[in-house]
């Protein structure tokens, strides 16, 4: 499982592979000069400031030799020693400043490229998923993969994949120079790191379980502000302000418990980390002078040995976090490959594009969401071309579902439904959604302004254009009244719009298109029924050849269709004109019936009629 | 009504210490925490000057004179100053976990209940996501920068000092070398975190931007696919990924910068130490302990002023979330009840329910005008006398007022001219809560809370039984559908009543509304989203709960107020027209032309459509 995690990451870095493997050449110079570096100060003070030979590892043989000529060399001019010591000391500095630059440099770049890559093809992959899989999908949770998870990966590209590596390597760097110095001394060094990474991982996973519980208390708090905060209109009809009062600060007080059992949690962590690695110094310390007088360690490497202790200690201390966050980083991979690995719709990429004004038929159209409950059973529905139908039924009756099939953005599962007489199985998908414009239920506008919104289909569009389709959908009056007009800016950070204006936004939007084929699923329940008319009006008046399908539960807006069909249980219940459908006398006279109120009041009704 | 709803912008540079100064206040209760956090970090600084000491007492008495007379000493103190870090790193971590985790609760229990007593202006112009985030994020970053800088704090002072007292005690012209490093670093690190600061703002306000692509791209993919809009979509977000990353490397590469150049100047004082210290050592004027003393005093010194450096850098870029914080604990609500009313009525959250008349249910407009905040008058010169249990019906096109009118009832927002009456008396002379408790109030898009039905529809009234909450459901037809659910009455709505259909909500809240057994009832187009069979079988439901209650029903389809005992045909913010369903038909006016208007006769409709 974390294998296939770890090859899948590895996969998304194809290209920047180098990068790491520069990064990591880098990253073991800079280790190998955190370990020679105190060696200048060691030499100083053993040879320079003392009459002690020169004892360094080989490695830094070449230095003594060759800058400071030997020993001879060094006693030969103290001071000259003294003053290309310091400035070695300042070169190193500067070597090592170099080489951390450029580690971290490189080592960004390749995670920074990583994550862009998977940002996009996961941006890019959601949006080509299936209707159904975007109908059924937890949005919260999809956010949360593209952002918290996402954000958690590249943490672990960046930081705790390379201090993984980085430990590994400063053990085998710091074992290879510690144990040419003074052997026992460098078990002494090292032998409290086991408990040191163990101190850590006991205490990390005992905290990252409070972390579980205290991310619950904090949801509930945030669900129950979330809830009065929606909610202040009815907690302040019904007078609840001490019962909300009560219920937050009872959420408030879990909550404020966990996080202080948590702050505890930490403050153990941390003081027994201090203590185990307060120990470590202290055995080095106190060995390292016992050894020092005994003679067999010098003066100069037990400076140094104690400068390599705390090299050690850092890394180490912050060991069991990284191992822990190892774990949940690469849940948060395997949650990013899970929607990575659904499949993509199929896009009929080389399909036909036949002209869609033609008849519409559908034949014996049976179709289930997922394989479940039937939605329409043998389903025949002829639209001329040209014309315009309204569909009446009741909610779950289908009538949505029929619309959204002629977009394809859902397959049937037996029939077939023909556009002109072409079967649209065999049709683009991008050419036949760019084809047919439909207006949905409960449409979503774009954080953009209000023009780019009704334009969103073009990059680039003449304003007249969108001002005639904003005329259409009976919004550019509403428009023009903002402060910033058409620039306004739609959602959170800006206007928010009333549900009619959304609505009619959307309408907009669609009519833009001049599409062949234009659907409105339920998309005037919010507007009043004046303006209900007069987009109608409008719209009549410019489609030419358009076939044109409403949705609708008003009566006013479904009689003047050529066509009406009214659904019920997932299949065509009755069909025929405004008159026709009213002297059958079934549930499109019923609600008729209902609406008009002519069964309760025939004589103001038949009043009026005259 | 469509108001603009901006999120303030906080253009915040400057730390403003008087902000940071009231979120302080906030601590006044916790302050042995922060004394505990100054004084720990302090003595951690004075253990570090120790350190250093210790390791000169090694060389200079131990390791110099080969001997280990007194070791036993030494290996004391040693192990005692590493203990005593961890002691002293216990003590901080938990006085800051204590004093963050209190103000934190503190501050948003302060902020929610002050939030239970603003009006509906306030929450008209401010969204319920910002004002989360503010209940939430920005509590959280505030309290956190301020309550983990006191140990910062106490250290870097005490460490600063007590290594510069400790030099110049010992050597004062080895000390003099290392200072003039210092205001050198000093200024290279606030150069640098000016830099980063700004680098790393940009990469938050790209990675919300980033966030809220991902959002747009998820939320609105079915949209997306209707229009076919994926490739432009998809270039968008690269741009943004691209300058995301672009600026990423930015911060990356700043940051990267910081350390070596700093330990460059850092190196060169040392080196300047080791030279003149060397020298010294030579003629024997200074021991080596001393020497190596200085180099690890030069090597150390660096850290406090990074840690002050980033503090500041910290309550730079909390500032503006603490200012949201502070704004939402310093606004002031538009109605409040005043001092004398409180005291014979009680507050928002604690009544006097024994001084609180018993409500009838008169209600009168008294010249009333009203405007909402920089909009054009709603109401002007208003008058209406509502007798207690009447039905009023209010009609007219959307913007004419009639939501108004209710909410001024409600006393969810005050006239600014005018007054209104309820049983007689002026609604300002008795608190919000006693007339509130009052109400019934059913919305279009009902807001359940998260929990059970029953626990739901007892909201109406806390105290409410079993049988009661059911006889409730009854009344208004909901017990069937209840009933037919899998666990009934315990059945969990979900968040915001996700869970149920608005038909099943809206039926929820009329059971939770009459439980209450309100005086005075309000429905605004509570049935609009309802398909018309199921309409007919509440409206039935609800002439039975009306009876007896002075009533007020704001509805489009007109089928739904034909039985009020008296329509109001509002525009303007006027009455054009009043008198029950017969009268106002019989009168041919604006009613009749707005009744017949929905059912027109079908050529006209068509000639329409020919257009």
């Amino acid at each position: 499982m974390n294998r296939m995690r770890l090859k899948a990451l590895w996969g998304y870095m194809k290209g920047f592979r180098w990068m790491l493997v520069v990064g990591l050449v880098l990253m073991a110079g800079e280790l190998f000069l955190s370990f020679i570096s105190p060696l200048v100060l060691s030499v100083t003070i053993d040879t320079v400031l003392d009459d002690n030979p020169v004892n360094v590892p080989v490695y830094f043989r070449w230095f003594v030799d060759g800058i400071l000529g030997g020993d001879t060399g060094i006693r030969a001019n103290v001071e000259r020693s003294l003053w290309i010591m310091a400035i070695a000391m300042i070169v190193f500095r500067l070597l090592s400043g170099a080489l951390t630059f450029s580690r971290s440099y490189v080592n960004s770049m390749a995670s920074e490229k990583t994550v862009e890559r998977v940002r996009d093809r996961f941006y890019a992959h959601v949006q080509r998923l299936p209707f159904q899989y975007h109908v059924g999908a937890q949005t919260g949770d999809l956010i949360q993969r593209a952002t918290n998870d996402m954000e958690t990966m590249r943490r672990f590209i960046t930081g705790t994949m390379l201090e993984f590596v980085r430990t590994i390597l400063l053990f085998v760097v710091g074992i290879f120079v510690m144990a040419g110095m003074h052997v026992p001394l460098t078990l002494i060094t090292l032998s409290l790191a086991p408990f040191l990474v163990l101190v850590s991982l006991i205490f990390f996973n005992r905290i990252q379980k409070l972390f579980l519980v205290l991310e619950q208390e904090e949801g509930q708090m945030y669900t129950v502000v979330q809830e009065n905060l929606t909610g202040m209109r009815v907690v302040r009809a019904f007078g609840r302000e001490r019962f909300e009062l009560d219920k937050f600060t009872d959420t408030n007080s879990r909550l404020r418990e966990k996080t202080v059992k948590l702050n505890y949690a930490f403050a153990n962590l941390w003081s027994a980390l201090d203590l185990v690695s307060g120990l470590q110094i202290s055995l080095v310390a106190i060995f390292g002078i016992i050894y020092t007088v005994n003679g067999s360690l010098s003066l100069g490497e037990y400076t140094a040995f104690l400068s390599y202790v705390y090299t050690f200690i850092w890394p180490l201390r912050g060991f069991g976090r990284v191992l822990s966050d190892f774990g949940r980083s690469l849940i948060a991979v395997g949650r990013i490959q899970e929607v990575l690995g659904e499949q993509e719709e199929d896009p009929v990429a080389d399909g036909e594009m036949p002209p869609l004004s033609g008849d519409i038929d559908f034949k014996n159209v049976n179709f289930s969401y997922d394989k479940g409950q039937s939605v329409l059973h043998d389903l025949n529905m002829h639209i001329a071309g040209g014309s315009t139908v309204a569909i009446l039924g009741g909610t779950g009756s289908g009538k949505s579902t029929v619309v959204q099939l002629l977009q394809r953005l859902y397959d049937i599962d037996s029939g077939e439904i023909t556009i002109g007489g072409v079967d649209i199985t065999g049709i683009s998908k991008d050419y036949l959604r760019d084809h047919i414009g439909i207006v949905l239920q409960e449409p979503f506008l774009y954080s953009k302004t209000i023009f780019d919104n009704i334009g969103i289909k073009y990059e680039q569009l003449d304003s007249e254009r969108v001002y005639e389709a904003a005329r259409v959908a009976a919004i550019h009056d509403d428009i023009e009244s903002f402060e910033n007009g058409y620039d306004t800016v739609v959602g959170e950070r800006g206007v928010t719009l009333s549900g009619g204006q959304k609505q009619r936004v959307a309408i907009a939007r669609a009519l833009i298109g001049d599409s062949d084929i234009l659907i409105f699923d339920d998309s005037l329940s919010a507007v009043d029924a004046k303006t209900d008319a007069q987009i109608r009006g409008a719209l009549a008046s410019r489609r030419k050849g358009t076939t044109t399908i409403i949705i609708s539960h008003r009566i006013t807006t479904l009689m003047e269709a050529d066509h009406i069909f009214v659904m019920k249980d997932g299949a065509i219940a009755e069909e025929g004109t405004h008159e026709e459908l009213l002297a059958l006398g079934g549930i499109y006279r019923r609600t008729y019936d209902i609406q008009s109120l002519t069964a309760e009041e025939p004589e103001i009704e038949r009043g009026d009629r005259q | 009504m469509s108001s603009a709803i901006k999120e303030k912008e906080y253009q915040g540079q400057k730390i403003n210490f008087g902000t940071w100064r009231k979120i302080l206040s906030y601590a006044g209760r916790k302050k042995k925490y922060i004394y505990t956090a100054l004084i720990c970090g302090a003595l951690t600084g004075i253990l570090d000057l120790f350190t250093s000491l210790l390791s000169r007492w090694a060389i200079d008495d131990f390791i110099s004179k080969s001997s280990l007379g007194g070791f036993s000493w030494f290996i004391f103190a040693y192990l005692a100053v590493q203990t005593l870090f961890a002691v002293f790193t216990w003590f901080f971590s938990r006085a800051c976990g204590n004093l963050e985790a209190n103000m934190t609760a503190d501050i948003r229990e302060e902020a929610f209940s002050k939030l239970q007593t603003l009006s509906f202006s306030y929450f008209d112009r401010t969204s319920v996501g910002h004002l989360l985030a503010r209940m939430t994020t920005d509590v959280s970053r505030t309290v956190e920068t301020i309550s983990w800088c006191f140990i910062d704090l106490g250290w870097g002072v005490m460490a600063i000092i007590a290594s510069i007292v400790g030099m110049l005690i010992i050597e004062w012209k080895l000390a003099l070398i290392l200072l003039a490093a210092l205001p050198l670093l000093v200024l290279i690190s606030i150069a640098f975190q000016k830099r980063i600061l700004r680098f790393q703002r940009e990469t938050r306000r790209l990675n919300s931007m980033i966030t809220s692509s991902f959002n747009e791209g998820i939320m609105g993919a079915r949209t997306t696919k209707t229009l076919v809009r994926e490739k432009l979509n998809d270039r968008e977000f690269f741009v943004t990924a691209s300058d995301m990353r672009s600026a990423s490397m930015r911060a990356v590469a700043i940051s990267a910068l910081y350390m070596p150049v700093a330990s460059m100047v850092i190196s060169i004082a040392v080196g300047a130490v080791l030279v003149g210290g060397g020298y010294n050592v030579m003629d024997g004027l200074l021991t080596i302990g001393t020497l190596n003393f200085f180099i690890n005093i030069g090597n150390m010194m660096f850290e406090p002023i990074r840690n002050f450096t980033r503090i500041f850098a910290d309550f730079q870029s909390s500032q503006a979330a603490a200012e949201r914080v502070i704004d939402v604990l310093m606004e002031e609500p538009e109605i409040v009840d005043g001092d004398d009313i409180v005291k014979k009525y009680g507050d928002m959250f604690d009544a006097n329910r024994e001084n609180w008349e018993p409500i009838r249910g008169d209600v009168e407009f008294k010249n009333v005008s009203f405007w909402y905040k920089d909009g054009e008058k709603v109401l002007k010169n208003f008058n209406l006398t509502v007798k207690a249990g009447e039905n009023i019906a209010l009609v007219g096109e959307t913007g004419s007022g009639k939501s108004t009118i209710v909410n001024l009832v409600c006393r969810f927002y005050e006239p600014q001219e005018g007054e209104i009456l309820i049983d007689g008396k002026d609604i300002r002379s008795r608190s919000q809560l006693w007339l509130q408790s009052s109400l019934g109030y059913v919305l279009q898009s009902p807001h359940l809370f998260s929990g059970s039905i029953m626990e739901n529809i007892r909201y109406g009234r806390l105290n409410a039984t079993d049988e009661e909450v059911i006889a409730a459901a009854e009344m208004v037809g909901a017990d069937a559908f209840i009933r037919a659910l899998e666990k009934g009455y315990d059945t969990e709505v979900g968040e915001g009543g996700g869970l149920l259909s608005t038909g099943q909500k809206q039926l929820i809240s009329f059971a939770r509304a009459i439980i209450a057994d309100p005086k005075i009832f309000v429905l605004d187009e509570a049935t609009s989203s309802i398909d018309t069979e199921s309409e007919v079988k509440i409206q039935k439901a609800s002439e039975a709960l009306l009876h007896g209650r002075t009533s007020f029903i704001i509805a489009h389809r007109l089928s739904t107020i034909r039985n009020a005992d008296r329509i109001l045909v509002i525009d303007k913010g006027e009455i054009l027209e009043q008198g029950s369903h017969t009268e106002l038909m019989k009168k041919r006016g604006y009613y009749y032309e707005l009744y017949t208007n929905q059912f027109k006769n079908d050529r006209e409709l068509e000639s329409l459509a020919a257009l």
